[in-house]
């Protein structure tokens, strides 16, 4: 099951990041590059940060997959960011 | 004990300069009026200034020529470009000891290629052995210096002529897109050239080890493809984000068989790729400001130039850090594949 926190928080991030986008318009299974403005620029501080909450998980699987179209979704990493934290196994 | 040294390294330009506020003047209303903040986004580049092969006000003013006109250009222009580097590493040097020269560009074609006119220019051996390196990318110097150091390590005598020259301004579109704005504004036109030959340690730039790391999954995030009227490059904006993670991984494999850290180097040699990704990797390596500024100088004055990218940077250390003998430096560079380049040398 999804951790809803964790949506909740990549929702909040996304926010940071771009303020041209209105919360409504944030759904988690919405393109982070193609729905939800996070251009090259916008995407680095937006991992940037969940890294720092993140710490040490290797995001490169997520990266790859998530750089085919439609795959980079709030949704998608927060399964990813689950799974690789063991707190969903 | 004597191992493959750059001796000589010089770089040269084309004559055309246009500053990133006069680019964006010229095509803000021309070909990115619907992209938003697009000025913000040429300058978040950090891009100042470039040289071009060509003036874009000029030769993209009410059209986009066919690549058959491109192609035109760059067959006198990567000459024109790179005769004034190659003249600089030449002179003075014993032209016929270099036994073997071997070019990288990936912004043209045309046959012979245009290593062939370059040493029947200068004259070089009948008997040269020569090798040209094609459509690689931005980390295509280092495929140069790779050969260099095999030709060393097979005729130990006989000196390495090499050179990167690129023309990226001959592919610029009209494309109305963040994607092609952001590349509009970070390429640049540059040939470097260096002689390379077996020397004992102070004699120049050691080159000591090198390591390449290939991505394979991600073959289809960066892309350089010929269109009918230019090359087309696309990146996804996951790139850079996926070498940060690999680059610290990547650097302990290069630098533990000499049984060295990261923190035993004082130089490095960064190939500018892009702001975001040459902060990523100095965030991975904990580098500083200072250890980064090299790569944002070129960056900012030559823009990213493609292959000889690096050797501009190295060029940059030399002249500005003036690295103490026994240093220590690394070269990187990264492009399509997606590939990770790396040499470790010694000053």
């Amino acid at each position: 099951m999804i951790d809803r926190e964790v949506i909740d928080y990549l929702k909040s991030v996304v926010l940071e990041v771009n303020d041209d986008i209105s919360p409504q318009d944030i759904q988690e299974d919405r393109s982070l590059v193609g729905d939800l403005g996070l251009d090259s620029l916008r995407l680095a501080e937006f991992v940037s940060r969940v890294k720092g909450k993140y710490g040490d998980i290797d995001l490169t699987d997520w990266f790859v997959a998530a750089a085919r179209e439609g795959s980079d979704t709030i949704r998608d990493l927060a399964l990813f960011l689950q799974n690789a934290s063991g707190s969903n196994p | 004990m004597h191992r493959p040294t750059i001796t000589k390294l010089k770089s040269s330009f084309p004559k055309h300069v246009l500053t990133q506020d006069e680019f964006c003047d010229a095509f803000h209303h021309k070909w990115y009026s619907d992209v938003p903040n697009v000025r913000e986004l040429m300058k978040q580049t950090r891009v100042e200034k470039r040289h071009m092969a060509w003036d874009p006000r000029e030769a993209l003013a009410t059209r986009s020529p066919e690549i058959q006109e491109r192609m035109a250009v760059y067959k006198t222009a990567v000459l024109d470009m790179a005769r004034p580097s190659i003249a600089g590493v030449l002179e003075g040097a014993p032209v016929s000891d270099v036994g073997s020269f071997v070019m990288a560009s990936c912004t043209g074609y045309f046959g012979p290629t245009p290593d062939l006119m370059i040493a029947k220019e200068f004259q070089l051996r009948a008997d040269l052995r020569r090798t040209f390196i094609g459509h690689m990318g931005c980390f295509a110097a280092f495929n140069v210096l790779k050969v260099a150091m095999d030709a060393l390590a097979a005729r130990p005598g006989e000196p390495v002529l090499a050179n990167c020259s690129e023309t990226c301004s001959l592919h610029f579109r009209p494309e109305r897109t963040r994607e092609q704005a952001i590349i509009h504004a970070l390429f640049g036109d540059a040939s470097v050239s260096a002689l390379i030959s077996n020397e004992e340690s102070g004699a120049g730039v050691q080159l000591i080890r090198s390591r390449t790391e290939q991505l394979y999954d991600t073959h289809d995030l960066m892309t350089w493809d010929i269109l009918a009227d230019g090359f087309y490059m696309t990146l996804s904006p996951f790139v850079p984000l996926i070498i940060a993670e690999q680059i610290r991984g990547f650097m302990e494999r290069l630098l533990a068989p000499e049984k060295l850290a990261v923190s035993d180097i004082r130089h490095w040699i960064i190939h500018p790729g892009g702001p975001k990704i040459v902060r990523s990797i100095a965030t991975q390596l904990r580098l500083t400001e200072d250890d980064v500024e090299p790569t944002f100088r070129v960056l900012r004055e030559r823009g990213n130039c493609s292959s000889g990218t690096v050797l501009l940077v190295l060029e940059d250390v030399l002249q500005n850090r003036k690295p103490e003998p026994g240093d220590y430096g690394v070269m990187m560079a990264f492009g399509p594949g997606l590939t990770m380049e790396s040499i470790l040398v010694r000053f």
